[in-house]
């Protein structure tokens, strides 16, 4: 192996451990806030003296050079020298930030330079430090120092507005933050007894994989020591399958450490008092759906802190420090993540208003709250009367709402006027096998999971009311439903197809399919069947097809894919809208 | 010379329309026995689909077809597994030949050639008894493979 190998091999090790090190900081800094103690300000110090000596045993000297300038703020903090004011935790928040994203771009390029925002902020740091070191200098030489850090204060409070505003760039950090999940975040630890489990069982399994293969050979295959070895080879399996999966499994808490940071920096910025409450951050969740949801969550975080919680003047008779709750907790189906707070809560009249207003619902509809809050997750439907910074990101609850969707959760909203809002969002643990329906359409077995088929009707139960080239309609109680061919959405070369609705043979399946308050039904040839299939990534050469999801293996051994006709009826409606 | 350096002069023969081609031997995973694919909506001519190999599904193209050579009914018995960046991919030519050693002195590598393959991945030609072999590097055409033909979503 050459050096530059060897070194190559030492920068990624040092990438790695930074990554968990300003995960440490960024959680010590947050509970520096609430909890300055001694223990705190060690670990503190303690994560960025770490940093700073790897970075220089890796040769990235500039790198451990601005940790050196935040550590100085930190040991004042340690020592007693300063207050761990707002301000100060923010700009050492605000340099975590930064060193991660040093840190990403030295993951892709090994002679990445530094951010630009680097210089701005050691500025700041130095401008902490060296208050303190210039007062020393003026009260006279040498001693004055360590008595004199009190007048330090004054210089310090001049520049942190600045820090404040710089720092606080709308969703600067959250955005680092996103980008860093997709670049190089590929890597779970995991316990070195889980994996030995796992050695155990494959142990276990050559075992009973030899004792088949000997009864072969000798032609006993039906005896009943063979019989024996296969029932177990087959519990085995499961174990494997159970225990391979639980390996993706992590806990909520460096989600949650996310969540919390968004709250409180969005809060700084907006002036509001908030007080954040954490519950259940040990609550594991497979590795997939914990990235899936943390977009969605941070923008539930963000509205709860923007729209949810009133500023410090009307807040009435409640406490002026509002209170955020962030709960998980294990249920029967999967987990639940609750974000509760005791903000203005949703108004449901103006929900209703809006929704009037937009089509969705009429005046004469007697609608619960509940059926009014699910308004709120129709496209492009935002009661804020200004769009702020932070309502503007492009994300709304819409997609929140899919997002979730996808995964096969539920949200559920509980709301009282001036008393607080809460959102519960249920997800299944894991979403590696779904219960699904067989098809075949064309002669080839594709795979639907049934939590997106609303219902399935036999088409011959039905009159067609109206029949054009490429769909039909029928009524559905009392309603009209359009049915298109589902083999229009799966078009191969090598087969001719027709693309009518024809009724022929002794069923013909419609799977009704709702999304976004529309339904549409896909009629297709027949259900082979019905079975938990093991979803599996598509390669990337055909990934990002909408409508396709996955592939699996059949209990035959063919290969199928795993469509979404709801994504097949989104991509409808979409076409149907443009027309 | 040490073993990686012998694997490196050895090399899969194959059959494209009646040429002779030559593939690092050490880039192909595996040859499997053929499979009939089963089709993947929205795909080029020339990806004909995915296959399963021992519970991993492989993607497959016809090298016939992705050369614009026509497609034959009757195909090889055997396919070529490559891993790529993407995934895996299974790649069918007209037959296997079986492996050889080619010396690296014995390429001509600046042979002007006109060849359908892509010829950034051309490694030379290099003539085996009485026969002129094109020398491609086929897991690196792979690793470029586009087989969509719908725009993708994202």
């Amino acid at each position: 192996m050459s050096e530059f190998d060897t070194d190559q091999e030492f920068l990624k090790i040092f990438l790695e451990e930074a990554r968990d090190i300003l995960s440490d900081w960024e959680r010590n800094c947050l509970a520096l806030q609430s909890d300055p103690s001694q223990a705190v300000c060690s670990a503190l110090f303690r994560a960025a003296h770490n940093l700073k000596g790897s970075a220089r045993s890796v040769g990235l000297a500039e790198y451990g050079t601005f940790i050196h300038t935040a550590e100085d703020v930190i040991t004042n903090i340690r020592d007693g020298k300063t207050e761990a004011k707002p301000e100060i935790v923010k700009a050492l928040l605000d340099a975590q930030a930064i060193l991660l994203e040093w840190r990403d771009g030295l993951d892709s390029d090994s002679k990445c330079r530094a951010p630009s925002r680097t210089e701005d902020i050691r500025a700041k740091l130095k401008a902490m430090i060296g208050g303190s070191a210039s007062q020393a200098l003026d009260t006279s030489a040498g001693f004055g120092f360590f008595e004199d850090t009190l007048p330090q204060v004054p210089v310090y409070e001049e520049s942190a507005p600045a820090s404040f505003a710089r720092g606080s760039t709308p969703g600067s950090s959250p955005n680092n933050q996103s980008k860093s999940k997709s670049s190089g975040n590929d890597t779970i630890r995991i316990p070195a007894t889980r994996i030995d489990g796992l050695m155990q069982l494959i142990g276990e399994l050559s075992i009973q994989q030899a004792t088949i293969l000997h009864s072969l050979k000798n032609n006993s295959m039906h005896e009943p020591i063979c019989h024996r070895a296969v029932q177990i080879a087959g519990k085995l399996t499961r174990e494997l399958q159970l225990q391979t999966m639980a390996l993706r499994l992590i806990d909520l808490s460096k989600l949650f450490q996310k969540l919390e940071r968004t709250a409180r920096d969005l809060a700084l910025d907006q002036k509001k008092a908030i007080r954040i409450e954490l519950s259940g951050s040990d609550v594991e969740l497979d590795k997939n759906v914990i990235e899936r949801i943390s977009d969605a969550l941070v923008h539930m975080i963000r509205n709860a802190v923007d729209h949810g919680i009133e500023s410090k003047e009307q807040r009435g008779q409640k406490p002026e420090c509002a209170t955020l709750t962030l709960a998980a907790f294990q249920s029967a189906s999967g987990v639940t993540i609750e974000i509760s707070d005791d903000g203005a809560g949703i108004n449901h009249e103006r929900v209703l208003t809006k929704a009037i207003g937009m089509g969705l619902a009429r005046p004469s509809d007697n609608l619960s709250p509940s059926k009014i809050y699910e308004f709120m997750f129709a496209p492009g439907f935002s009661t804020a009367s200004k769009v702020t910074e932070v309502s503007g990101r492009g994300v709304g609850l819409d997609v929140v709402k899919r997002n979730i969707d996808e995964l096969g959760g539920s949200i559920d909203i509980q709301s009282t006027v001036g008393v607080g809002t809460k959102f519960s969002i249920s997800i299944p643990l894991t979403v590696s096998i779904v219960d699904s329906l067989i098809i075949l359409s064309d002669g080839f077995s594709y795979v639907v999971p049934i939590q997106e088929i609303s219902e399935i009707i036999d088409l011959r139960s039905f009159t067609s009311e109206s029949q054009n080239s490429e769909s039909s309609t029928i009524s559905l109680r009392d309603r009209a439903l359009t049915i298109r061919p589902l083999n229009t959405f799966l078009t191969t070369k090598s087969h001719k197809k027709s693309t009518t609705v024809t009724v022929t043979g002794n069923h013909k399946p419609v799977m009704v399919i709702e999304t976004e308050g529309q339904k549409v039904g896909f009629s297709f040839d027949s259900i082979v069947g019905q079975q938990p299939i093991l979803i599996r990534q598509l390669a990337d050469y055909i990934s990002d097809m909408p409508g396709f999801t996955g592939n699996t293996v059949l209990a035959n051994g063919d290969p199928a894919l795993i469509v979404s006709p709801k994504e097949f009826a989104r991509l409808y409606f979409k076409k149907k809208d443009a027309a | 010379m040490t073993e990686q350096d012998l694997d490196q002069d050895r090399f899969l023969l194959f059959t494209l329309n009646k040429e002779h081609y030559a593939t690092p031997l050490m880039g192909v995973r595996e040859v499997v026995e053929i499979q009939k694919p089963k089709p993947i909506p929205h795909t080029t001519p020339s990806f004909l689909g995915v296959i399963n190999i021992r519970g991993e599904i492989v993607g497959v193209i016809d090298l016939r077809v992705k050369m614009g050579y026509p497609a034959l009914e009757t195909k090889s018995e055997a396919m070529m597994v490559f891993n790529t960046a993407g995934g895996s991919l299974a790649a069918i030519a007209d037959s296997m030949e079986g492996v050889t050693r080619i010396q690296p002195e014995s390429i001509d590598r600046n042979a002007s050639i006109d060849s359908r393959l892509p010829l950034h991945f051309l490694i030379g030609i290099a003539r085996i008894k009485d026969r002129l072999v094109t020398v491609i590097d086929l897991q690196k055409v792979l690793e470029k493979e586009e087989v969509r033909t719908l725009l993708r979503s994202a």
